[in-house]
């Protein structure tokens, strides 16, 4: 099979960025992680239980927000390089979004305050019985707003600090609502279908608006949960990232090629890193970023319904997460050792290096089946 | 005997399998936190190895190793963490451990829940039979009956009604095994979880004990009962039942 002139151009291209952006978040990296302890954003015990599993005692005090090497190499390169107004001020404007979120949550962590948000009983009570007829009524008009704040609490596992369940859940409806307004409105009729592998193209119309805001919201979400484990989340998003520059190339989509490339070369300076013992680990900064970037990706070229292959692992670590708490609430029981899925074969006695290897061969699997699978 | 697997159920009520340690289940009823919507083991209806495994849990939490403590901090630890068995949660997991050997079903399935009167609720209890399985549920008529003493084998249950020094606790007891001594005098082992009026944080919990039917023909509580080597006035749990407004063998229809 002969390749065309233009598209060995691309991939030369998307090489050539991949390459650039590899080297360039190694020249700073050692960089960043001394800011990183000179500011003393670090991982500790209050925030995180788990440092209390004797395999994992020794990542406190690691550096945490290392996925600013990404997020920031990324942003810059293609602000200045593949700055295209159709494919790439969106994807970027949403990772930025996502990761300032993300950055702000991990600051919060290390240096904010315990807030607590007042109970439903508590609140209702507070309706009865406050001498203010107006406070009464904004309670009441509120309170299903307290409602979310409560069942969202269900999902979190934060001692306190940090931005709570709820906000993050209406940051990241932001973000994904960005995206779904660019892809619905900005980009065509075209992108108002998805392909569907072995039948073609089939119109959502407006329907594709809440499935784009859920899979950014979730794989956002499920990169965050992911990152737990030395080198995880980033070898993993190595290859997930790798399928869709191959892809997107093969879609002829220059832009969003040369953006996934970027990121992979420089996931693999931050990998580099973050293999155990991690120098740095990705924070939410660079998870909740490059999850949201990963989603907004792949629905850009089409490709939304291959997200649970190309995503593979990190919904398997958030479906355990939703697979426990229901198990918890509804039946009483622990389904897990603990969740997400990769502590749980930790306290099995799985070591750190064993189970993330076969994440990644789990996920190269998947993955690469995927992409079979998006071929046709 | 009961089957092997219920057996084991009672063995590891009674020796918790912490590796290498010797800790026996305390006592632990949700009456006390009203804990709603949560883990079973921290409601007193956990299995062993549901105990074991959030004991290890909430120890990290604590940044502390379960395994690293000796037995009787690991019993300080779960007495302190509200985790423990209940009377009727302790029957309830080896009675399920017996069905399952004997006609592999569940306990949860066979029982009646009189308190099952809307869909609700049916819905509540299918998710969670352990968590409402109380003494009134195995005493419900559509559950098991009364019997005799001369009749009683192994699986039966002593139900005490309105007990304890007010007269408003219920205890269920577990009768493990029966046999007849050489001078054909009934004995009977039985197994059950209770936190005893004066007893410490050291002493309440699983254990095991021995009713000698000296004469079937009078009531159970005129028979020798033996407990912790304590027998007559001096066994606590003797003069508990004694306070009991009934006391009487039952037996489960799904075991017969």
């Amino acid at each position: 099979m002969l390749i065309s002139t233009e598209m060995l151009h691309q991939l030369q291209l998307a090489f050539s960025w991949g390459i650039i952006s590899c080297v360039v978040s190694f020249f700073w990296a050692p960089l960043l992680i001394k800011l990183l302890y000179s500011y003393n954003i670090v991982r500790s015990n209050p925030y995180d239980s788990t440092l209390s599993i004797e395999t994992r005692r020794h990542k406190a005090g690691t550096p945490i927000m290392g996925g600013l090497l990404v997020i920031v190499t990324v942003a810059t390169l293609t602000i200045l390089f593949n700055w295209e107004r159709r494919f790439t001020w969106v994807p970027i404007g949403v990772m930025c979004l996502s990761a300032l979120l993300g950055g702000v949550d991990d600051l919060l962590n290390i240096w904010g305050k315990v807030r607590h948000s007042r109970t439903l009983g508590h609140t209702w009570r507070l309706i009865k019985v406050h001498q203010s007829f107006f406070t009464r009524l904004w309670l009441l008009i509120t309170f299903p707003w307290t409602l979310f704040k409560r069942i969202s609490l269900w999902f979190g596992s934060h001692p306190g600090r940090g931005i709570h369940v709820h906000e993050k859940l209406l940051l990241q409806f932001i973000a994904g609502s960005i995206t779904a307004w660019w892809i619905y409105f900005k980009l065509g009729e075209h992108w108002r279908s998805v392909h569907i592998p072995l039948d073609g193209l089939v119109h959502f119309g407006w329907l594709i608006i809440p499935l784009i805001i859920f899979f950014v919201m979730l794989t956002a979400n499920a990169v965050n949960v992911a990152d737990g484990m030395d080198g995880l989340a980033g070898g993993s998003l190595i290859i997930t990232f790798s399928a869709l520059a191959l892809l997107s190339w093969l879609n002829g989509y220059t832009n969003i090629t040369v953006l996934n490339t970027m990121v992979v070369g420089s996931l693999l300076a931050y990998t580099y890193f973050n293999i155990k013992p991690a120098r740095f680990q990705m924070g939410d900064v660079g998870s909740l970023g490059l999850g949201a970037l990963l989603a907004i990706n792949a629905i850009a070229i089409n490709k939304m319904l291959f997200l649970p292959f190309l995503g593979f692992i990190f919904y398997v670590e958030v479906g355990s997460v939703i697979v426990q708490i229901f198990g918890r609430y509804l039946l009483g029981k622990r389904i897990f050792k603990m969740a997400p899925i990769h502590h749980h074969f930790e306290l099995k006695g799985w070591s750190e290096e064993k189970t993330v290897m076969r994440f990644w061969i789990l996920h190269a699997i998947i993955v690469l089946i995927g992409i079979w699978i998006a071929l046709y | 005997m009961l089957s092997a697997a219920a057996q084991q159920m009672i063995n590891d009520y009674l020796r918790l399998p912490f590796p290498s340690k010797d800790v026996f289940c305390p006592y632990f009823i949700n009456k006390k936190n009203k804990l709603r919507g949560a883990l079973r083991a921290l409601a007193g209806k956990g299995t062993p190895e549901d105990i074991v495994a959030e004991a290890q849990i909430c120890a990290l939490k604590e940044k502390m190793n379960i395994f690293e403590l000796s037995s009787l901090d690991i019993r300080k630890f779960l007495v302190d963490h509200g985790l423990g068995i209940d009377c009727s949660g302790l029957v309830y997991h080896i009675i399920d451990a017996e069905l399952q050997a004997r006609k592999k079903t569940s306990l949860g399935r066979t029982l009646h829940f009189p308190t099952a009167t809307n869909l609700l609720k049916k819905i509540i209890i299918a998710l969670r039979p352990t968590e409402n399985a109380n003494v009134y549920t195995f005493a419900d008529n559509k559950n098991s009956l009364p019997i005799p003493l001369s009749d009683i084998k192994n699986g039966d249950l002593i139900i005490l009604r309105d007990t304890g020094p007010s007269h408003n606790q219920q205890h269920i007891v577990l009768i493990h095994d029966t046999e007849f001594s050489a001078n054909s005098i009934l004995i009977i082992r039985y197994t059950h979880s209770i936190d005893l009026p004066g007893e410490t944080w050291q002493e309440h919990g699983a254990r095991q004990g021995v009713i000698q039917i000296i004469d079937p023909d009078k009531p159970l509580l005129e028979q020798r009962w033996i407990e912790r080597e304590k027998t007559g006035t001096d066994n606590k749990f003797f003069n508990y039942a004694k306070t009991a407004r009934t006391i009487q063998v039952h037996r489960l229809h799904c075991l017969n």
